[in-house]
């Protein structure tokens, strides 16, 4: 069976970023990892998370469509507990172990198929695990969910002797020790990091994909450049912590200082605005898209020719507002039957802003009260 | 002796064993015979060449009809000293023993001989097909050849299945000089067989015929026609001969080559690529992956054999998925386009019939009709739907792209192997030949080559044709000693 996906898969993606994280942590934290460092079950799905290529979103995708019909799209946690309850996380495999384990699967037909090529059910919940844990939000971008962890409620503690980290400062809405793919690096350098911990770093309280270097007691991580943007959005400084999800301890490791300010384009409405963080927030937004393009491509083009925006909301209650891409107010649709918003703007206007390389705020504004929200920045690169 | 017109030849026609054809079946059988001290003639239709036949023009003896799937007749046969094997490639493997079974979902099949009946004509076979063997024998068919740190044995249902490589031998020039050496053979060209006259169930004589208009009689006790599957039936059906079943001519069949799909398979698996494993310790290998036969009989499959091609570029992102996934898991792995070769089921439709159009020497012309049965294909699929399972046990994966249509079926590639058309059968009802080749109407009259195959295999059939061609002989010698 082929393995096409849906807008309804794509809907998966953005509600699982919004809830099913806290509860996969709190499974994982339920587990005892200590002296399965070795662990090549672990150690496979930890490589599926911090992969960036398309592996987890396409075959974690397709296992969850495929092997959790019976339960309710929107009961997030039972999928979640379906998965976990598949793997045997606590068993020492070694990595010869695990591959003989997904040939076992072989052998026994617990396969499934994406585009005609068969996989082990193994990969697929290993590959579905990473998928929920990382919540995928559609297929360009890849957002670490915000509500991963409370970083508030940690407790505080020295989890390594810090030696160095960087950088420690950078402009405004810029990318910082840019990596070839766009994304921006901070490396933490420790001395006594213990192995068996799940090690991440928060900039402020975003989660950063995260890669532990035990030998070198070195970790790096990184944030997209949607992330970059909004969060060196304004000035000041931004909290860099490292978090043990294993012992829930968090560690402060310095302050990230935004240089200036970003430019705030006009929405062009021909009103003074006031910016919603000056005021009231006007709509919770649990995640949007896409935020990330290729110079000269249209996003998400409709069969009309329009690009078209997609925003799932929480609590909406059926407020109106208008979308504005830069300074283009957007064509915008409310649907409160699915907590959702999408808004369009014609091709010509679109193939003119995504011509070069640019960060573009997304704002929503409330024309009566003239206030404007900012949701977020679309980044052509 | 070698004579290039009959008119040289001092002695009178006749003989122990009149064999018609020089190929590697007639070759062989009458170098065995004259081995054993039996009086030996041996027709050959060419000459020492290719060129005997190049101005006959539309009476040439070749000239056929095509009424069914495109086949090219002409660039698959060779009428000289030699025969085929001066088209050959030089694959050599014999068949497994599950091709020699009975298999109730292929109808008409099964041997009425086993494997092991053929095992020690399979061991001169090696010698006269030039094998280099490593001194292995029958056994460097299945020998794992790979001798790094890897098993080929890839699960319990995959096997290796190893071609070996004849130089490949000429039949025509590398036993030329036997032939002519021999006191026991009167080889002779320019000799085509236009009749067999029969009389009281026995062959009493043939005629002869050469391009210079000479005609002459062949009497022998025995006479065997090895002349290519279309040409045995084509003397048979003129000849009005051996066909109480009506099989003569039916059952025309050559092995298909599918490209099926796209294999990424692990470090193990390199064993079966094709551009590594062509030569292991010296010895050329081109090892098959193939199933077991227990689960070949177990799942009613076709034989096969995969060729696995290195790939360059990955076609999708899936493909990267995977490798990504294979790499995870620790192993190394490589993408291949997977080839089929394959047996297919006899299908009586498929036929050599005789035309109203004769050749120069007044023989009927043929007409085939090429037509592989629905079982080959729906074989191919099915082996399709289990190859992802099997590999994946072995830590690979395999996509197929092969589709059952209309046009796959019409453009599947040939491999010139001419078989079937005077099938080999224990009831005389569902064949032309007995399991000794004498045809089952005919008390003297014998068939060699692969026209006697009831079912095919996958592999090449030069080495088989030879085995056989060692074991009529051996069987004619007792024959002559008993009379």
């Amino acid at each position: 069976m082929a393995t096409g996906f849906s807008r309804r898969s794509f809907l998966y993606g953005a509600v699982v970023g919004g809830f099913a994280s806290s509860f996969l942590t709190y499974q994982l934290l339920n587990l005892d990892f200590q002296g399965l460092e070795n662990n090549a079950t672990q150690q496979l799905l930890f490589d599926f998370i911090n992969d960036n290529s398309e592996i987890s979103p396409l075959l974690g995708r397709a296992y969850v469509e495929l092997d959790l019909l019976e339960i309710e799209a929107t009961n997030v946690n039972a999928m979640a507990e379906f998965v976990i309850s598949r793997l045997d996380l606590q068993e020492s495999l070694t990595q010869s172990q695990l591959a003989d384990a997904i040939a076992e699967d072989f052998r026994a037909g617990n396969t499934f198929e994406v585009e005609d090529w068969v996989f082990s059910s193994t990969e697929g919940q290993l590959a579905a695990l990473a998928y929920l844990l990382k919540g995928i939000p559609d297929d360009s971008v890849q957002q670490v969910s915000s509500t991963f962890l409370d970083l508030e409620s940690l407790e505080e503690a020295e989890l390594a002797r810090l030696d160095a980290w960087g950088p420690d400062q950078g402009q405004a809405a810029q990318a910082f020790n840019e990596q070839p793919n766009g994304n921006s690096a901070l490396w933490v350098k420790l001395d006594g990091l213990e192995r068996g911990g799940l090690y991440y770093l928060f900039f402020e309280d975003t989660l950063m994909q995260t890669t532990t270097h035990y030998s070198d007691g070195l970790i790096t991580a990184d944030l997209y450049p949607g992330q970059t943007a909004l969060l060196t959005y304004e000035e000041g400084n931004k909290t860099i912590y490292l978090v043990d999800i294993l012992s829930m301890k968090k560690q402060f490791i310095g302050d990230y200082r935004v240089i200036g300010n970003a430019a705030r384009p006009d929405t062009d409405t021909g009103d003074t605005l006031i910016d919603s963080y000056n005021a009231e927030e006007l709509l919770r937004v649990g995640n949007w898209g896409p935020q990330v393009g290729a110079v000269g491509a249209p996003f998400n083009p409709q069969p009309t020719g329009h690009s078209a925006l997609w925003f799932q909301l929480l609590d909406y209650k059926g407020e109106k507002y208008q979308v504005y891409f830069g300074s283009y107010p957007m064509n915008t649709h409310h649907h409160i039957d699915t907590d959702s918003m999408t808004a369009g703007l014609s091709a010509e206007i679109v193939k003119t802003i995504v011509a070069e390389k640019a960060i573009i705020p997304v704002h929503i504004v409330d024309h009566d009260r003239k206030v404007r929200q900012l949701i977020g920045l679309y980044t052509v690169r | 002796m070698l004579y290039l017109e009959p008119s040289s030849v001092e002695n009178p026609f006749e003989y122990d064993v009149a064999i018609y054809g020089a190929g590697p079946a007639g070759i062989t059988l009458a170098l065995a015979l004259a081995n054993l001290g039996v009086r030996v003639g041996l027709f050959e239709a060419g000459g020492v060449d290719s060129s005997m036949l190049d101005d006959v023009g539309a009476g040439h003896p070749y000239r056929a009809e095509n009424t069914g799937r495109p086949y090219n007749l002409a660039a698959t046969r060779a009428r000289y000293l030699g025969g085929t094997s001066s088209l050959w490639g030089g694959w050599c493997r014999p068949l497994d023993s599950y091709d020699f079974e009975d298999r109730p979902f292929i109808p008409v099949s099964g041997w009425p001989i086993d494997r092991a009946d053929l095992d020690p004509y399979y061991e001169s076979a090696i010698n006269v097909c030039e094998v280099d063997t490593a001194g292995l024998g029958l056994a460097a068919f299945e020998q794992d050849f790979d001798f790094d740190q890897y098993s080929h044995k890839l699960n319990e249902n995959l096997r290796a299945k190893n071609f070996l490589f004849s130089p490949p031998t000429r039949f025509g020039e590398r036993y030329r000089q036997d032939l002519e050496r021999s006191e026991n053979i009167d080889c002779i060209l320019d000799a085509t067989l236009i009749n067999l006259s029969e009389q009281s169930g026995q062959i009493d004589f043939s005629e002869i015929a050469s391009l210079s208009g000479v005609r002459y009689t062949v009497q022998a006790r025995f006479h065997v026609i090895a002349m290519g599957a279309v040409e045995n039936a084509r003397t048979l059906l003129h000849s009005e001969l051996a066909n109480s079943s009506g099989y003569v001519g039916r059952c025309f069949s050559d092995h298909l080559g599918e490209t099926i799909g796209i294999a990424i398979l692990s470090k193990e698996s390199n064993y079966y690529l094709h551009n590594a494993g062509t030569e292991f310790s010296g010895v050329r290998v081109l090892p098959h992956l193939g199933f077991s036969d227990e689960f070949l009989r177990s799942n009613e499959l076709m034989n096969f054999g995969l060729v696995l091609e290195p790939r360059q570029s990955a076609d999708t992102n899936v493909n990267s998925l995977i490798e990504q996934t294979s790499f995870l898991t620790g192993r190394e792995s490589e993408r291949t386009t997977v080839l089929m070769r394959m047996e297919n089921a006899p299908n009586p439709q498929s036929r050599v019939v005789l035309t109203n159009q004769k050749d120069i020497y007044g023989v009927p012309s043929v007409r085939l009709e090429w037509q592989p049965s629905m079982t080959d294909f729906t074989g191919i699929e099915k082996i399709c739907e289990l190859l992802p399972r099997q590999l994946g046990i072995a830590h690979g994966r395999f996509k197929t792209t092969y589709e059952n249509t209309q046009n796959n079926r019409d453009t599947a590639s040939i491999q010139g192997h001419h078989m079937g058309t005077t099938r080999m059968s224990m009831d005389s009802m569902e064949g032309v030949v007995d399991k000794n080749l004498r045809t089952h109407d005919v008390e003297n009259l014998f068939v060699a080559g692969s026209s006697v195959f009831p079912v095919f295999g996958f592999a090449n059939p030069t080495l088989t044709i030879v085995a056989l061609s060692q074991r009529l002989a051996n069987h004619l010698h007792q024959q002559i000693e008993v009379r």
